[in-house]
C-alpha cells in the first residue's frame, strides 16, 4: 500500500484493540472468525468484505493452531474506520510455518488486503505470527 | 367455476388429474365422503381419489414456495399433507369451493414448514421475517450498487435500525447447520479428536476373551484375581487354598498357553 507514513501513524493511533488468548484447539476457530466478522459488520464493511475477513481469520488460525507447542494461541484485533487488523500468534516448534506457496497462504493473500508472516526465534521455540489487514474500500472514512 | 379449471390461475395450466375426473362435481364427491364413516373402505377410496384429483394443485403451490435450498420433494410432501388436511376438513355445505379452501390450507402448511423447520437453530419469528426482507434487500442493493451492500445501506433501504440488521445477519448464520465433519474436510487442521489411549488394549482384550472363557473355572478365577484385581500371588494362594508356588506355576503355564493360542489365532486373519 502506498500509504504515507503520516497516514499510517494516524491510523494506528485511532485503532481500537482487543486481544484474545485461547487454547490452540480447532474448536475455538469458529468463535474467533465470528468475532472478526462481527467487528467488520459493525464497522459497516460491505457484506462481501465481512465474509472475506471471516474466511481469512479462519484460514490464519487453522494454519497456526496445529503448530502451537504450548497449546496457546493469541489473536489480536485492531480496528478503526474501514480497517480491521488481525494478528494471530503461536509459539511453534519449527520455523517453517505458513509457507508462501501453500494453498492456505495463497488464500490469505487473496482475501486480505495484506497478509504478512513473521517468525521470531526464541529460547523455547519460534514465535510465529500471521498479520492480516483487511480494508473495506466502499466505507467512507 | 369448476374446481378443475380453478387450478389455472395459480400456476401453470391446470390439468385435471385424469380424464374421468374432468367432469366430476367435487362438491358432490365431498357430500358422499361426509356421508360415509371414516374407516369404511369406500370412505378411504373416495378420500384418496379426492386427494389424487388435486395433486396438480399441490405441485403448483409447492413450486411457488421454492425460494431457497429446500428440496422440491420435501415441499411437495408438505403441500400434500396440507391437501390431505384440506380434504378431511372441507365442509361441502359451507358454500365455498373446495379449491378456495384448499389453497390457504396448503400454503399455510408450507409457510409453517418454513417457519418451524427451515432453520437449524431456533431464532425468533421477528428475525425470520426480517431475514426474508433482508435477503430481498440484499439482492436489490447488490444490483443497484454493483457490489455487496453495507449493513447501513441495508438498514436504510429497509427503514430499520442498524442493530436490527446486525442481529439478523448474525442470526442468519444459524439457518443452516454445519456438520462437525466439515471442520475436518474444509480446513487444514485435521486433528479433530484423537484415538482413545486404550484402543489397542481393547483389541487385545477382545482377542483374549474367548480364550479366557474356555479356561477351567479355577484358572479363570486366578487370572481375574491376579490381572483383574491386581492381587499378589500369596494373596491369591490364600484365597484359592493352594500354595503361592502353585499359583506362580499355574499363572506361568496359563500365560504360556494363552500366548500360543493368540499366536495361532493371529496367524489366521493375516
Amino acid at each position: 500500500m502506498p500509504d504515507s507514513s503520516d497516514e499510517e501513524g494516524k491510523q494506528s493511533q485511532d485503532l481500537r484493540v482487543m486481544e484474545i488468548r485461547v487454547s490452540a484447539m480447532p474448536d475455538v476457530v469458529p468463535s474467533l472468525r465470528t468475532l472478526a466478522a462481527d467487528l467488520a459488520m459493525r464497522l459497516d464493511f460491505d457484506l462481501d468484505a465481512v465474509e472475506d475477513l471471516r474466511m481469512t481469520v479462519d484460514e490464519a488460525c487453522s494454519l497456526l493452531v496445529p503448530a502451537a507447542t504450548d497449546g496457546e494461541l493469541t489473536c489480536e484485533f485492531r480496528w478503526g474506520p474501514g480497517r480491521v487488523e488481525v494478528n494471530v500468534t503461536v509459539l511453534a516448534g519449527a520455523p517453517g510455518l505458513a509457507q508462501e506457496d501453500s494453498l492456505g497462504w495463497q488464500l490469505l493473500t487473496a482475501l486480505a488486503t495484506s497478509a504478512r508472516r513473521s517468525v521470531t526465534p526464541r529460547d523455547d521455540g519460534y514465535l510465529t505470527r500471521v498479520e492480516l489487514v483487511r480494508e473495506c474500500v466502499t466505507v467512507a472514512r | 367455476m369448476r374446481d378443475g379449471s380453478a387450478v389455472t390461475p395459480i400456476g401453470g395450466p391446470g390439468v385435471p388429474a385424469s380424464p374421468e375426473d374432468a367432469g366430476t362435481d367435487v362438491r358432490e364427491l365431498f357430500r358422499r365422503l361426509r356421508a360415509l364413516q371414516p374407516g369404511d373402505p369406500s370412505h378411504t377410496d373416495l378420500r384418496e381419489r379426492l386427494v389424487h384429483m388435486h395433486l396438480d394443485l399441490v405441485r403448483n403451490l409447492a413450486r411457488r414456495f421454492r425460494y431457497q435450498s429446500e428440496p422440491m420433494e420435501d415441499l411437495i410432501q408438505i403441500a400434500t399433507l396440507g391437501l390431505i388436511n384440506a380434504v378431511d376438513r372441507f365442509d361441502p355445505e359451507h358454500g365455498a369451493e373446495f379449491i378456495g379452501f384448499a389453497v390457504p390450507t396448503i400454503t399455510g402448511e408450507l409457510r409453517r414448514h418454513y417457519r418451524d423447520t427451515g432453520w437449524s437453530v431456533r431464532v425468533p419469528r421477528r428475525l425470520k421475517e426480517m431475514h426474508a426482507r433482508l435477503g430481498a434487500a440484499r439482492e436489490d442493493l447488490t444490483i443497484k450498487l454493483e457490489r455487496a451492500p453495507r449493513p447501513s445501506e441495508l438498514a436504510e433501504h429497509l427503514g430499520v435500525g442498524k442493530e436490527e440488521v446486525y442481529e439478523c445477519l448474525v442470526a442468519e448464520r444459524g439457518q443452516h447447520g454445519a456438520s462437525l465433519d466439515a471442520m475436518l474436510e474444509e480446513s487444514a487442521h485435521t486433528s479433530f479428536g484423537t484415538p482413545d489411549d486404550n484402543l489397542e488394549q481393547a483389541e487385545l482384550r477382545a482377542m483374549l476373551m474367548p480364550l479366557v472363557r474356555d479356561l477351567p473355572e479355577r484358572d479363570r478365577r486366578i487370572m481375574l484375581l491376579r490381572f483383574g484385581y491386581g492381587m499378589s500371588q500369596s494373596d491369591i494362594a490364600r484365597r484359592v487354598g493352594v500354595s503361592q508356588m502353585q499359583v506362580s506355576r499355574l499363572l506361568a503355564s496359563l500365560l504360556r498357553r494363552l500366548r500360543s493360542q493368540i499366536e495361532d489365532e493371529g496367524a489366521v486373519p493375516d
